[in-house]
C-alpha cells in the first residue's frame, strides 16, 4: 500500500475548486485554444436509454457518457480503464422551499428548526453515494458571487429542538407534537411535495427523510409524493406548504431578485416561498440594478445574508458536472467550471476536441460520435427552449461573448470589444447603453457575412413579434442603433449591468429570417436554402453545420467552412 | 403486438354474444364433480390458492417491509446464494452490523480512567460513561496530535458554524488546525509539537478487532454519538482510527473539544468526500481500495484524552455503529434503495390479487347489471346502453388508462375502478342476450302474468340462469386486469406508495438492473404475473369446459 | 333492413363515437393541469414572457372557443403546437406515423400468418405436437405480459450478448445504399417484432385451430374428402376459405390491443413512434401532442371496428336483418 503523502488542504481545495476536477489523474487539461474545431464530422446518435447509452459508450460508439448522475454509472464508467472521468462543478441547486404565507411555516424558528433537520450528508451518502455536493448557500459555490461566510444550520436535532423551545413552540410529551403558542393547538400537518418515485426515486426518498427527522423534533410533516406537473401547478397556485425541486442556476446572480423579491410573488412569478421583506428588497433591487460588477457583488453579498437569517429555501445539495470520455478516442475536451466538460454550454470542448491515433496522440479531422439523451425536437432558434435543443444549436452558433472556463471571466468573442454607457430614455432618467463592436470577417454559415446588422435585426425580430422565450431579454431594449457596419449600440429604459448578457442573443440571419412570416411554425431545418444546395435555412456563425437531423435517430453535424475561427 | 388479451375477449366476446342462444346450463350440483375431473382447472385451483395463501401470510414469509425497510444492504445487492454460487460474487461480503458496547471493546488498562455502562435512550445497545482523571502524568511516544482540517473549515462550507451575526447558532465545539501527525500512523511525520494539549495527558485506548473474511466491500461506516462534561478550561481529544491487517493505521475521525459538549455526531462513511480526503483520495477514489481491502483482521481504536487541569472529563460515548452493507443479501437482493426484493415480491401478490379480484368483480357488476336492463327493458334503454358500451369499446384501453391515471391521481382504488370501467363491456352484451332469449321463456312470462315487478323477475328469474356465464367470465377477467395494471405500473403510472410487481419491472429497467444484469431482479415478478394469470386462465377455461360444451368440444 | 342500410347506420354510429370520443379528450385534458409555461423552468423566464406565451397558444381564450376552434381545426388535422416542442403536432407526428405502421405491419402480419399456419396444421393434426404446442401458446397468450417477455430479450441480446440493436428504427447513421438500407431497418425490427410475436401467435393460432377443427367437422368437409380430394386441398381450400371470414373480423377487432402494446413496445425499444409519443406527452401533461396522438389512435380504431361492422355484416346476414342497432 502506498504511503499516503497528505496534500496541504489548499492545494486540494485548489485542485478540486479552481480546477473542478478530481479523481482521475491527468484529467487536468486546462490548457485550450480559441481556434477549432479539430473535426470534421459529429454525428450524434439520439439514445434516450440512459442504459443504452452506456452500451454506445463501452462499445466506442459514442466519445462521452455524460451528465452521470446514478452511482451504478458512474461506478461502471470509472472502472473502464480507457475512461477519463471529468467533474466540474455546476450551477445546480436542489433545494426545500417554505411557503411563508401561512402559519407555521411563516414563523422563522420552524423553518430554523427544519433546516437543521436536514441531514445532507446523509441524503448524499445514501441515495447519490456520496457524488453530490452538499449545499447551504443561496449562490452555489462555483459562481464569483459566492459569499462563504454566511451562517449555515448544521444538522443537529438538538439545535432544532433548542431552536423550537426557545420560540415557544413546546414538545406534547404525549402526541409527540409541538405546541403552537399562538393557538395553544398542536402543529397542523406539514406535507412535503416531492415528484413521484419513478420519476425522481431520490426526491420522494429525500422528502421521505427530512420529513422522519422533522418527526423526530415534533414537527408533524410528511412526504407527498405527486405528479410533476401536478406539483408545479400546486406551486404556482401557492397551495402547499413545502416541495423539493431543482434549479439550474447561472453565473449572474440575478436569479436572486427573480425567486426573493417581493414583486415576484405574484401568478407564474418564481417567488413560490412568498418572501416579502423591504429588506430584502431593497438589496435585491440593487443587484438587478447595479451599473457594475462592484455593486453587484455587494448587493448579493447583503441579499445572501439575508436570506441566509430568512431562510425562505434550506439549499441541500448541488449536482456537478460529471462526465466520462473515451480516452483512447478523444482528446482535448476543456472542463470548463460551473458548466462540465460536455455540455453544451462549453464552446471549448467543441472547438478542441479531437481523435487520438492508437499510441495516444492527437489527431486532426475525421468523424466522433456524441450520445445525445434526448430528441432536439425543435431546432427553430425562436422557439428550442430545452437543453437538448441547445445541444444541437449551440454547435451551430456563436454569441458575441465567450466566458473563460477556468475564470468564468467574460472574453470578447464575436465582438471584439463593447462599452458600456449611460442615456436618458426620458429626462432625468437613467438607462444603460451597450455598444458592440463586431469582429470583422465573420461570416455565416453560407458564406454571408455577419455584420452588425443582423444583430439589429435579430434585436428587432424578436421584439416585434414579442418572442416569449426572448422577451425577458428584449421587453427592456428601446432602440438599436447601427453605428456602422460593424458597430451597433443598444439602449435600454433601465439601468443595469446585467444587460450586456441580454442583447447576447443566438443571432439570426437577416437574409433568411427577413422572409419569414410565421416565427412560430418555422422550421427551418427542414426547408431547402435558397442559393446553396445541400444546406437548409438552419443557418449559423458556429463551428458546425447541421447536415442530417433523422428525427428519432441521429444528428449529423459537419464541420462548418466559413467558420470563423478555423485555424489558418 | 402486445396486451392483446382485453380487446381478443372483447372480440370474442362479440362473436360469443351472438352464440349465447346455445349456452347450455348444467345443473349447479354438478359443478364441483365436474371440475375435479379437470386437470388444468385443478392446477389453476391450486397455484391460486398457493398465492392467496401467500398474500395472507405475507408478513411471516417476507423479512422485512418492502416500503419502510430500506438501506439493508449496498445498491443493487445480489442474492445470498450467489456468493456460494457466482464467480463475480464469490466471498462478497453480506451486510454487517455490529453496535459496540462497553463489553465488546478491549481495553488498554490505564489507571483512573473509568469505565462504565450506560444505556442511551433512543440508542440500540449499551453505551459507555468515561471518566477521564486530571492530567498529570507525561507521557510522550503515545500522545497523537489529531488532524483537524476537515473539521475546522469544512470543504464544502458545511461546518462553517462558527460565524453567528445574529445569534442563531450556538457552537461549543471548536477547533484549529494542527501539525501533522506522527510517521506511525501512515502520515509524513513533521516533528512540530501542537502547543494545546498537554503530552502528560492520560490516554484512553478502546480497540476492536474485525475478522474481515470477504471480498472488498464498496461502503462501510462508522457512527456514535458523543458528549463531554468538562471545565471549561479543558482541551479533550476524541479520535477514531482504524488499523489494517499490516500494521498501518488511517485516521477517520476524530475531534478535539474545548470545554463541554452537549452532544456531537460522529459519523465515517466511505461514501463521504470527507473520509476520502482524510485517506488522500479524489472525488472518484474509493476509500474500499484501502480500508477493507484484504482480508484479515482490522482493528478499530477508539481513544481520548484530556489536558483538563481542574478536575476529570466525563465522556458519555453511546454504542459505536459498525456497518459494512453487504454486496449480497437475502433470497433475491435489494434494489436500488436497498429494499429486499424477496419481501417487495411477497407483497405484490396481496396488491395483484386485490387489483385483480377487485376490478373483476366491479366490471361484472357493472356489466350484469347493464345487460339485465338493456336485455329486459329494451327499447331506448337498451340503445343507450349499448352505444355507451359501443364507445368504450372503440377506445384502446392503455392510453385512455395513461391520461385518465394522469388526471385523476394514481392509487390503487382510481387504477381498480378504472380498469373495470374499461371491461364491463363484454360481459354486458354476453348478459344482454342471454337475457333477450330468456325473457322470451316461459316462466318469465308467467311471472310477469302474476304481476311481478321487473326488478323482481331480473333478480329472482334471470340473474340466477346467467350466474354461470357470469362465473366463468370473471374469472377469465382477472388475468386481463393484473397484466394491465402491470403494464401501468410498469409505464410509470402506478400506485407509488404499494409494491407492485408492475413497478418491481420498471424499477429494474430504471435504476441499473440491466447494467448489472441483474436478472434475479428481473425474472420473479414476470413468472409472477405470468403463473397467476396462467391459473386464473386455467380455472376460466375449465369453468367455460363445464357450462359451455361448445368450448369443450373447441379445446 | 338491407345491407346498404346497415352500412349507413354503422357509419353514423362510427361518427357518433368519434364525436363523442374527441369532446370527451378536449374535456379531460382541459382539466388536467399543465401549459406551455411549465415546459420552460428558467430563472430568466419572466411572469410577463409567460402570460405572452399563454396568450399565444390561444389559452385565454373562453373554454366554448377553444372548443370550437378544436374540432374545427381537427378536420383540417390541424392539431395546434405541441407545449413542450412548439411544433405543429401533427408534423411531429407525421415523422413517427411511417415508424408505428411499420412496426406494426410487421408484428401484424408475422404474428397472424405463424398463428394461423400452426393453427390450420395443429387441427389438421389433433394430438400432434404442433397441437400441443398451438394450446399452450393460446395459454400463455393470455397470460404472459409481453412487457416481460420484451424485457428479458433486451436483457438477453442487448446486454447479455449484445448482438441485437435495442433502440431506434436504424443505426446512425444507417449504411450507403439501398439494400443495406433497408437490411439495417430489418435488423432493428428484430427485436420488437420477434418479442410480440412470441406473445401474441398464440391467440391467432389457437383461434385458427379451434375454427378450423369445427370447420373440419362440417359435412361438405366430410363430403370432400370423400369424393377424394386431397388433404392440402380440403385445408387449404374448402375448410380455411369457410374460416377466413371470421378470421378477417378479428384481424380489424385486434387493433385497439394493438395500439396499446404499440405503448410499451416502443417505449421500451425507444421506437420513434405515436405510442411512445402519446405516453411522453402524456407524462408531460403537454396536452396538445396527446390530443392529437390520441386522436389518430381513435380514428384508426373507429376506422377498423367500422370495417369489422361490415366485414361481418357481410359474412353473418343474420346480424344486419337483426334487431336495431344492437348485435
Amino acid at each position: 500500500m502506498p504511503k499516503k503523502v497528505r496534500l496541504p488542504i489548499a492545494v486540494v481545495l485548489a485542485l478540486v475548486l479552481a480546477l473542478g476536477i478530481a479523481g482521475a489523474p491527468g484529467a487536468a487539461k486546462m490548457a485550450f485554444e480559441t481556434t477549432g474545431p479539430h473535426v470534421d464530422e459529429i454525428i450524434m446518435p439520439i439514445i434516450k436509454e440512459q442504459q443504452a447509452r452506456r452500451i454506445a459508450y463501452e462499445r466506442g460508439e459514442s466519445v462521452v457518457w455524460s451528465g452521470l448522475t446514478q452511482p451504478e454509472d458512474i461506478d461502471r464508467a470509472k472502472a473502464m480503464p480507457n475512461s477519463d472521468m471529468t467533474m466540474t462543478l455546476g450551477f445546480h441547486m436542489f433545494y426545500l422551499c417554505f411557503n411563508m404565507r401561512k402559519e407555521p411555516l411563516a414563523s422563522q424558528p420552524i423553518r430554523q428548526a427544519i433546516a437543521h433537520c436536514v441531514d445532507r450528508d446523509n441524503i448524499i451518502r445514501t441515495l447519490f453515494k456520496g457524488y453530490m455536493l452538499p449545499m447551504t448557500s443561496f449562490v452555489p459555490q462555483v459562481s464569483p458571487f459566492y459569499k462563504a461566510d454566511v451562517p449555515v444550520y448544521p444538522f443537529s436535532y438538538a439545535k432544532a429542538a433548542e431552536v423550537l423551545d426557545k420560540a415557544g413552540y413546546k414538545l406534547d410529551p404525549v402526541t409527540k407534537v409541538r405546541i403552537d403558542p399562538k393557538t395553544g393547538k398542536p402543529l397542523a400537518q406539514m406535507k412535503i411535495f416531492t415528484p413521484t418515485y419513478e420519476v425522481a426515486a431520490t426526491s420522494a426518498e429525500l422528502g421521505k427523510m427530512i420529513a422522519d427527522s422533522c418527526q423526530k423534533v415534533g414537527l408533524p410533516v410528511v412526504p407527498e409524493p405527486m405528479d410533476f406537473p401536478v406539483m408545479l401547478d400546486k406551486i404556482d397556485i401557492r397551495d402547499f406548504d413545502m416541495y423539493v425541486l431543482a434549479w439550474s442556476l447561472s453565473r449572474n446572480p440575478d436569479f436572486l431578485y427573480d425567486f426573493f423579491h417581493s414583486s415576484q410573488d405574484v401568478e407564474a412569478g418564481y417567488n413560490n416561498p412568498g418572501m416579502r421583506n423591504p429588506e430584502y428588497d431593497k438589496q435585491s433591487e440593487l443587484l438587478r440594478y447595479a451599473s457594475n460588477l462592484k455593486e453587484a457583488k455587494a448587493a448579493s453579498d447583503a441579499c445572501q445574508m439575508i436570506l441566509a437569517r430568512e431562510m425562505p429555501y434550506v439549499p441541500l445539495y448541488s449536482r456537478p458536472y460529471i462526465d466520462a470520455f473515451r480516452k483512447d478516442l478523444v482528446t482535448g475536451y476543456v472542463p470548463m467550471k460551473g458548466f462540465g466538460a460536455a455540455s453544451y454550454n462549453n464552446l471549448w470542448t467543441t472547438l478542441n476536441i479531437r481523435r487520438v491515433d492508437r499510441s495516444g496522440r492527437p489527431i486532426e479531422g475525421g468523424t466522433i460520435r456524441w450520445a445525445l439523451s434526448e430528441e432536439p425536437k425543435n431546432l427553430n432558434p425562436c422557439v428550442a427552449s430545452s437543453a437538448y435543443e441547445q445541444e444541437v444549436l449551440s454547435r451551430l452558433n456563436d454569441s458575441l461573448m465567450a466566458m473563460h472556463p477556468d475564470t468564468l471571466d467574460d472574453m470578447p468573442w464575436m465582438a471584439r470589444k463593447w462599452d458600456v454607457g449611460v442615456w436618458e430614455p426620458q429626462p432625468g432618467k437613467k438607462g444603460t447603453t451597450v455598444t458592440w463592436y463586431i469582429e470583422k470577417g465573420i461570416k455565416w454559415s453560407d458564406g454571408m457575412p455577419f455584420t452588425a446588422e443582423d444583430v439589429e435585426f435579430t434585436i428587432n425580430y424578436l421584439k416585434a413579434n414579442k418572442v416569449p422565450r426572448y422577451l425577458p431579454a428584449t421587453q427592456d431594449i428601446v432602440k438599436v442603433e447601427l453605428l456602422d457596419k460593424y458597430t451597433v449600440k443598444v439602449y435600454f429604459a433601465n439601468v443595469s449591468y446585467w444587460h450586456i448578457y441580454s442583447a447576447d442573443l443566438s443571432f439570426l440571419p437577416k437574409h433568411i429570417w427577413k422572409d419569414v412570416k410565421d416565427w412560430k411554425g418555422f422550421e427551418p431545418w427542414k426547408e431547402p436554402h435558397p442559393k446553396i444546395k445541400g444546406y437548409s435555412k438552419l443557418v449559423g456563425t458556429g463551428p458546425f453545420i447541421l447536415k442530417e437531423y433523422v428525427p428519432g435517430e441521429y444528428v449529423r453535424l459537419v464541420k462548418n467552412p466559413n467558420y470563423w475561427r478555423l485555424k489558418k | 403486438m402486445s396486451q392483446q388479451t382485453e380487446p381478443r375477449s372483447k372480440s370474442e366476446e362479440r362473436a360469443a354474444a351472438v352464440k349465447a342462444a346455445t349456452v347450455a346450463v348444467p345443473k349447479p350440483l354438478t359443478f364441483w364433480e365436474q371440475y375435479r375431473r379437470k386437470p388444468q382447472g385443478m392446477v389453476g385451483l391450486g397455484i391460486v390458492i398457493v398465492y392467496v395463501l401467500i398474500a395472507l401470510f405475507a408478513p411471516y414469509i417476507a423479512p422485512y417491509d418492502p416500503m419502510e425497510d430500506l438501506y439493508l444492504a449496498d445498491r443493487l445487492a445480489a442474492p445470498a446464494w450467489m456468493a456460494k454460487t457466482s464467480a463475480k460474487f464469490k466471498d462478497a461480503p453480506p451486510t454487517i452490523r455490529m453496535n459496540l458496547g462497553p463489553d465488546d471493546w478491549v481495553r488498554e488498562e490505564v489507571d483512573d480512567i473509568s469505565i462504565s455502562p450506560y444505556e442511551f435512550p433512543y440508542f440500540d445497545g449499551v453505551g459507555m460513561e468515561i471518566v477521564l482523571p486530571q492530567t498529570h502524568v507525561v507521557e510522550v511516544e503515545e500522545t497523537v496530535e489529531e488532524d483537524t482540517w476537515e473539521e475546522e473549515e469544512g470543504f464544502w462550507a458545511s461546518a462553517a458554524t462558527d460565524w453567528d451575526p445574529w445569534g442563531l447558532l450556538e457552537s461549543n465545539e471548536e477547533t484549529e488546525p494542527s501539525p501533522e501527525p506522527e510517521d506511525e500512523y501512515g502520515f509524513d511525520f513533521e516533528p512540530e509539537i501542537d502547543s494545546g494539549i498537554d503530552a502528560s495527558a492520560k490516554k484512553l485506548l478502546l480497540t476492536y478487532e474485525v475478522d474481515y473474511d470477504y471480498t472488498p466491500p464498496q461502503t462501510f461506516s462508522f457512527s456514535f454519538d458523543y458528549s463531554v462534561d468538562a471545565p471549561s478550561s479543558a482541551e479533550t481529544v476524541i479520535m477514531l482510527e482504524l488499523m489494517t491487517p499490516d500494521g498501518e493505521v488511517f485516521d477517520v475521525w476524530d475531534a478535539r473539544v474545548y470545554g463541554s459538549v452537549e452532544s456531537g455526531t460522529v459519523l465515517v462513511d466511505a461514501r463521504d468526500y470527507d473520509l476520502k480526503m482524510r485517506l488522500g483520495q479524489g472525488f472518484f477514489d474509493e476509500p474500499t481500495d484501502i480500508l477493507f481491502s484484504e482480508r484479515g483482521t482490522y482493528t478499530l481504536r477508539l481513544s481520548s484524552w484530556t489536558d483538563s487541569k481542574e478536575g476529570p472529563v466525563t465522556l458519555m460515548v453511546t454504542p459505536v455503529k459498525f456497518e459494512i452493507l453487504g454486496l449480497v443479501h437475502g433470497i433475491l437482493g435489494v434494489d436500488h434503495m436497498g429494499s429486499d426484493l424477496w419481501s417487495q415480491l411477497i407483497y405484490g401478490t396481496r396488491i395483484a390479487l386485490a387489483i385483480g379480484l377487485s376490478s373483476a368483480f366491479i366490471a361484472i357488476v357493472i356489466g350484469t347489471s347493464v345487460g339485465l336492463c338493456a336485455g329486459y327493458f329494451g327499447g331506448a334503454v337498451d340503445e343507450v346502453l349499448m352505444r355507451i358500451a359501443d364507445v368504450l369499446m372503440s377506445i384502446p384501453d392503455l392510453p385512455v388508462l395513461i391520461i385518465l391515471g394522469a388526471l385523476f391521481g394514481k392509487s390503487v382504488l382510481n387504477i381498480v375502478i378504472l380498469l373495470a370501467i374499461f371491461s364491463w363491456m363484454g360481459i354486458a352484451r354476453l348478459v344482454r342476450s342471454q337475457t333477450l332469449s330468456l325473457k322470451e321463456r316461459m316462466f318469465v312470462e308467467a311471472a310477469k302474468a302474476s304481476g311481478a315487478s321487473g326488478g323482481y323477475i331480473m333478480r329472482e328469474h334471470i340473474l340466477p340462469n346467467v350466474m354461470p356465464l357470469i362465473f366463468a367470465n370473471l374469472v377469465l377477467r382477472i388475468p386481463g386486469a393484473i397484466l394491465t395494471e402491470a403494464s401501468l405500473s410498469f409505464l410509470g403510472l402506478g400506485d407509488p406508495r404499494v409494491p407492485t410487481w408492475g413497478r418491481m419491472l420498471q424499477n429494474a429497467k430504471q435504476f441499473g438492473a440491466f447494467t448489472r444484469l441483474a436478472w434475479w431482479w428481473l425474472l420473479p415478478p414476470g413468472i409472477a404475473l405470468t403463473l397467476l394469470s396462467l391459473a386464473f386462465v386455467f380455472i376460466g377455461n375449465s369453468v367455460n369446459e363445464i357450462y359451455n360444451p361448445r368450448y369443450r368440444e373447441r379445446s | 333492413m338491407g345491407f346498404r342500410s346497415y352500412v349507413i347506420k354503422r357509419l353514423v354510429y362510427a361518427l357518433i363515437v368519434l364525436y363523442v370520443i374527441l369532446t370527451l379528450n378536449f374535456v379531460l385534458f382541459r382539466v388536467m393541469p399543465g401549459d406551455p409555461t411549465k415546459m420552460i423552468i428558467d430563472p430568466n423566464f419572466t411572469p410577463e414572457a409567460k402570460a405572452e406565451l399563454r396568450s399565444q397558444y390561444g389559452l385565454d381564450d373562453p373554454p366554448l372557443k377553444q372548443y370550437v376552434t378544436y374540432m374545427g381545426n381537427l378536420l383540417k388535422f390541424d392539431m395546434g403546437l405541441s407545449f413542450s416542442t412548439r411544433r405543429p403536432v401533427w408534423s411531429e407526428l407525421k415523422e413517427r406515423l411511417p415508424n408505428t405502421i411499420k412496426l406494426f405491419l410487421c408484428t401484424f402480419i408475422l404474428t397472424s400468418l405463424t398463428g394461423m399456419r400452426l393453427g390450420v396444421k395443429a387441427a389438421a393434426n389433433p394430438g400432434s405436437f404442433t397441437d400441443r404446442v398451438v394450446i399452450t401458446a393460446g395459454l400463455f397468450t393470455h397470460a404472459v405480459p409481453t412487457f416481460f417477455i420484451q424485457l428479458l430479450m433486451l436483457l438477453l441480446f442487448g446486454y447479455y450478448w449484445p448482438i441485437l440493436p435495442i433502440h431506434g428504427t436504424m443505426s446512425a447513421p444507417p449504411p450507403a445504399g439501398g439494400w443495406n438500407i433497408f437490411l439495417d431497418r430489418l435488423w432493428h425490427l428484430v427485436l420488437p417484432v420477434t418479442s410480440n410475436m412470441i406473445v401474441g401467435f398464440g391467440s391467432w393460432a389457437l383461434y385458427a385451430r379451434n375454427t378450423m377443427t369445427e370447420a373440419l367437422g362440417q359435412d361438405y368437409i366430410i363430403t370432400a374428402r370423400a369424393k377424394g380430394i386431397s388433404e392440402k386441398d380440403v385445408l387449404y381450400h374448402h375448410a380455411l376459405r369457410s374460416v377466413l371470414p371470421p378470421i378477417v373480423t378479428l384481424l380489424f377487432m385486434s387493433l385497439p390491443g394493438m395500439v396499446s402494446g404499440a405503448v410499451i413496445t416502443e417505449s421500451i425499444f425507444s421506437w420513434h413512434g405515436v405510442g411512445r409519443y402519446l405516453l411522453d406527452a402524456t407524462l408531460q401533461m403537454d396536452y396538445p401532442a396527446a390530443q392529437g396522438a390520441f386522436y389518430l389512435i381513435a380514428l384508426a380504431v373507429v376506422i377498423s371496428n367500422l370495417l369489422a361492422d361490415i366485414a361481418y355484416g357481410l359474412v353473418d346476414p343474420r346480424i344486419r336483418v337483426g334487431a336495431g342497432g344492437a348485435k
